[in-house]
């Protein structure tokens, strides 16, 4: 249906805004996994309109789901979480060195840094 | 001035952008069932996996699940390193953070005696569902990432709960076994490319009913290494001892 | 020893020294695994490098190898491709690292975990150079990616850390779009193979067009975000002047350029590229004109080299970008092509050069500031390099750089101008080869003698790794410009089977280059010497550093997706 791909729409939309838009960089790194979420969903939602069975063989599986968006999907979130991770302890780190988690903030006090 | 140019540039990236990603993200072209039906077909017999998506990540894309590996191990020894040297400056700072033995932990740490008894008797229970998850990946939902992440918040609920350190929550073993783990899995991916399979084939691949064994090993090697690194990691940032 | 084994030896070795390594780590000591790591290099730079000689035959007579891994008989399977391109790509990656690596024995980071990351970084450039499969492709990058943010963040000091971040955070969400952009190929074709996927796509009409070609911008100018043309190279000064010298070198030489060729493959099988050609051609003239302007307003070392990276990757994408436009089959456009990888190869040697001899000389003098940083050669002596090899090799690097002979540069650059004649975009190109001139006269600065001669007790460190590794980029870069005619055969001999046949540059004339480059040279001393005498340039220094902000780089994002998108309005016209 179309209504859930738009929704899925406004998730990305919401996740990139964060990202662009936010000045605090945990929330940079919050948008940064919504965006993620918001494809993963995309992939599996997509790839699930063409069966309604789970896509592992045994009896009386006839109509299963496609198999290729949710292995492709495990990789990609994988790969969001160890970004984040990395995201996460650069900006423990960048707070530690200027006491604020602001971007505007960091800028300014690591500009005057030698 | 600068207040208006910023919101400018800011609506004219999300109009752009939203513009380029809605007729992808709507688009109503059908969605192909070629793969789906040649792994109906196939896949059993070509991997010994009766879980397809396991067949597809472990089997026929298994170099893209070798990357993931690899950025795993990349991230989270960078993760380290970054937290590491900043465990280093603050040694003198209260460390509000909690700590795996009695005499490490500040006064005010919040943790509790329900919370140490609870899960040092779950501990044991998830890791044993981890292992579980791990070495049915191929025939029920499952697999050497999932297990691996259970395994690791099993070694984490064993941190949290005991008093004293076993083995399996010391870093310096977790980290043996992640790099045994990780050796383990290249030779195997490369073993592929000397046994006449290219590179990540099954080596045991000839229609007998072994050929499942290699997508149990990959499974158990792989969630061995996914468990124990971010085990070492979440142990780390929880304050414990680096081991190396 | 199968050819599959041969060619994917960069990819498997260096992953099993870096598993190596790691074991050592944990079970031996810290000696050990220093000499563990030795070894680890050789199996994964020397090993290939053996193979790669003895896939010269088999690659000059045209042997295409197309490949599943794993060998499954299904396009579910990952394809991938070994050809010229991927030789030349990978022998750029090994030629590089090496003296990179040999110099970050003594002058790079000294983290336990810098030569896993390394080594893993490698792998990935060489799997990036042979996939032909796209979210193989997506993988790979993203590997490249958290080793390059990992590898910034290494030096530890805080702006590189904010530069790591910034570029984190614009290429994991440029790497979503990617993702986005999959999707649409995969819907519209079935699979995830390129050939597969082109084939579809270029049977498609009406609103199925419009989404592949929607998607395919989306993939492409998320690729070209890690190439940092204009606008999507605000990230490439924070990240490249902050890190490491070796690390700086390595990314600024080999980085940038992979990802643009590897994208060749796709581009070359989906027909109608011309626009997004010219587009590109136009954006790398204007990367050029104002990366060099950027480099002149800089007084510190290292950001100076960064915009001038951006300067020069602006010559290899239009040559990139003209190639496409017309059209990689004909003549014109394979030999454009093979111009441009090799003015990236090049580049790559002269830009590693210059960022690990001027890093020692800053190290040496104390500071990176050219009003303040001279009398790099006395310094060096003092801390025990008897012949002055940094100072030769700098030199050397400045003659590349500048198109100046005997070196490969003069040669490169010329004939990628010589070419590109009779496009717009190259009046911008003549003009920034008199600025690179200027510029990088400014940077010489640091060689200079002091004025004041204060002796500095400085501790002798031991040079024999570090002069090693630059005695070998030096050789390569005159030896390049030498033998510089068989260099260019070889090249358009070996990448001829993406497009014509026996192309060659027939009319060009050395004398004629030779007499212009003299010319330029005139004109960019006196610009010089006007410019330091009169203090005019003062006047347009960059009073502070600027840094990346993230409404600028996002905007640069979707400006670049917004010019491609004109694409899907004009199919098939050129600019």
């Amino acid at each position: 249906m179309v209504i859930e791909r738009i929704l899925i729409f406004l998730l990305a939309l919401i996740g990139f805004t964060a990202i662009v838009g936010a000045k605090n960089i945990i929330k940079k790194v919050f948008g940064l996994n919504i965006l993620n979420a918001a494809v993963v969903l995309l992939y599996i939602l997509e790839g699930s309109r063409i069966g309604d069975q789970a896509p592992i063989l045994g009896k009386g599986v006839t109509n299963m789901v496609d198999p290729v968006p949710q292995a492709l999907m495990l990789t990609a979130i994988v790969i969001g979480v160890c970004v984040t991770a990395l995201a996460l302890a650069l900006a423990v780190r960048l707070y530690k060195a200027t006491g604020s988690l602001e971007i505007d903030t960091i800028n300014e006090r690591l500009r005057s840094e030698h | 001035m600068k207040r208006t140019l910023f919101i400018i540039k800011i609506t004219f990236t999300l109009l752009v952008l939203a513009l380029a990603i809605f007729p992808v993200i709507l688009s109503s072209h059908p969605w192909p069932e070629a793969s789906r039906d040649y792994l109906y077909e196939h896949a059993l017999t070509d991997t010994g996996a009766v879980n397809t998506v396991s067949s597809i990540y472990l089997g026929y894309r298994a170099m893209d699940t070798l990357g993931e590996t690899l950025v795993l191990l990349v991230s989270i020894t960078g993760t380290m390193g970054i937290l590491i040297n900043l465990g280093r400056e603050s040694e003198e700072e209260e460390a509000v953070s909690f700590s795996l033995a009695p005499e490490k932990r500040p006064t005010n740490a919040q943790r509790t005696h329900l919370l140490e008894v609870v899960s040092s008797k779950l501990g044991p229970v998830v890791l044993l569902f981890g292992f579980y998850v791990m070495l049915y990946g191929h025939i029920s939902p499952g697999g050497g990432f999932q297990g691996g992440v259970i395994v690791a918040s099993a070694i984490v609920f064993l941190a949290l709960g005991t008093e004293t350190q076993t083995k399996l929550t010391n870093t310096n073993v977790l980290g043996r076994i992640e790099a045994l783990s990780f050796l383990v899995l290249i030779v195997a991916a490369t073993s592929g490319v000397f046994f006449e399979s290219g590179f990540f084939g099954n080596p045991i691949k000839s229609g007998s009913s072994l050929s499942a064994n290699f997508i149990i090993l990959l499974n158990i090697i792989i969630g061995l290494k996914v468990g124990t690194s971010i085990a070492v990691m979440c142990i780390a940032m929880m304050g414990g001892r680096r081991g190396h | 020893m199968s050819i599959e084994s041969l060619f994917l030896s960069p990819v498997y070795l260096p992953m099993l020294g870096a598993a190596l390594i790691l074991v050592t780590k944990h079970f031996f000591t810290d000696r050990q695994r220093r000499a563990v790591e030795y070894l680890s290099a050789l199996i994964a730079f020397i090993i290939p490098l053996i193979a790669f000689i003895f896939l010269i035959k088999p690659v000059l007579a045209h042997h295409q190898v197309h490949m599943i891994l794993g060998t499954w008989e299904t396009t579910l399977g990952i394809h991938y491709h070994f050809d010229g391109l991927s030789f030349l790509l990978i022998t750029i990656n090994l030629l590089i690292s090496i003296p990179v690596w040999l110099y970050s024995r003594k002058t790079g980071p000294h983290q336990e975990t810098f030569t896993i990351i390394f080594l893993i970084q490698s792998a990935s450039i060489a799997a990036t150079s042979l996939t032909a499969d796209l979210f193989n492709l997506f993988v790979c990058l993203e590997v490249m990616g958290v080793t390059s943010y990992v590898l910034v963040a290494s030096s530890e000091k805080n702006k590189a850390i904010l530069s790591s971040f910034t570029y984190l955070i614009f290429s994991a969400t440029a790497m979503v779009f990617f993702l986005i952009g999959t999707f649409g190929l995969y819907r519209i074709s079935g699979s995830l193979a390129y050939d597969t996927i082109a084939q579809a796509k270029n049977m498609l009409s009406g609103s199925d067009l419009l989404v592949a070609r929607l998607s395919l911008v989306l993939i492409v100018v998320s690729v070209l975000l890690r190439t940092a043309v204009i606008p999507l190279s605000g990230w490439l000064v924070g990240a490249h002047s902050n890190a490491p010298h070796a690390v700086s070198a390595l990314l600024s030489g080999v980085l940038i350029k992979i990802p643009l060729f590897a994208l060749v493959r796709l581009l070359l099988l989906v027909t109608g590229t011309e626009l997004l050609g010219s587009i590109l051609a136009w954006a790398g003239g204007i990367s050029t004109l104002l990366g060099i302007l950027l480099a002149l307003r800089e007084h510190h070392a290292k950001r100076l080299l960064a915009y001038s990276s951006v300067s020069q990757i602006g010559y290899i994408v239009t040559a990139y970008g003209l190639a496409l436009a017309s059209g990689i089959e004909t003549e014109e456009g394979a030999l454009l092509l093979a111009l441009s990888l090799l003015y990236a190869f090049s580049h790559a040697l002269a830009k590693a050069t210059l960022f690990m001899t001027v890093g020692r000389a800053c190290d040496a003098v104390g500071s990176k500031d050219l009003h303040v940083a001279r009398g790099a050669l006395s310094a060096l002596r003092a801390q025990g390099e008897r012949f002055p090899i940094t100072g030769i090799a700098y030199l050397v690097a400045f003659l590349s750089i500048s198109a100046l002979p005997p070196t490969i540069g003069f040669w490169g650059k010329n004939t990628l101008v010589y070419l590109s004649k009779g496009h717009g975009s190259t009046y911008f190109l003549s003009i920034t080869s008199v600025l690179t001139i200027v510029v990088y006269l400014k940077l010489s600065g640091i060689f200079l003698p002091k004025k004041a001669q204060e002796v500095q007790k400085v501790e002798p460190s031991s040079t024999a790794l570090t002069s090693l590794s630059l005695i070998f980029l030096t050789i390569l870069l005159l030896a390049g410009g030498l033998w510089y005619t068989d260099l260019q055969t070889f090249v358009v001999q070996v990448l001829s089977p993406l497009g014509a046949t026996n192309a060659t540059l027939t009319s060009y004339s050395a004398l004629q280059d030779l007499l212009k480059t003299g010319f330029t040279t005139t004109i960019a001393l006196l610009f010089f010497i006007i410019g330091s005498k009169t203090r005019v340039e003062r006047r347009f220094e960059a009073r502070r550093e600027s840094t990346a902000s993230f409404p600028n780089l996002f905007f640069g994002f979707a400006l670049m997706v917004a010019v491609m998108a004109w694409w899907l309005l004009f199919p098939g016209e050129a600019l």
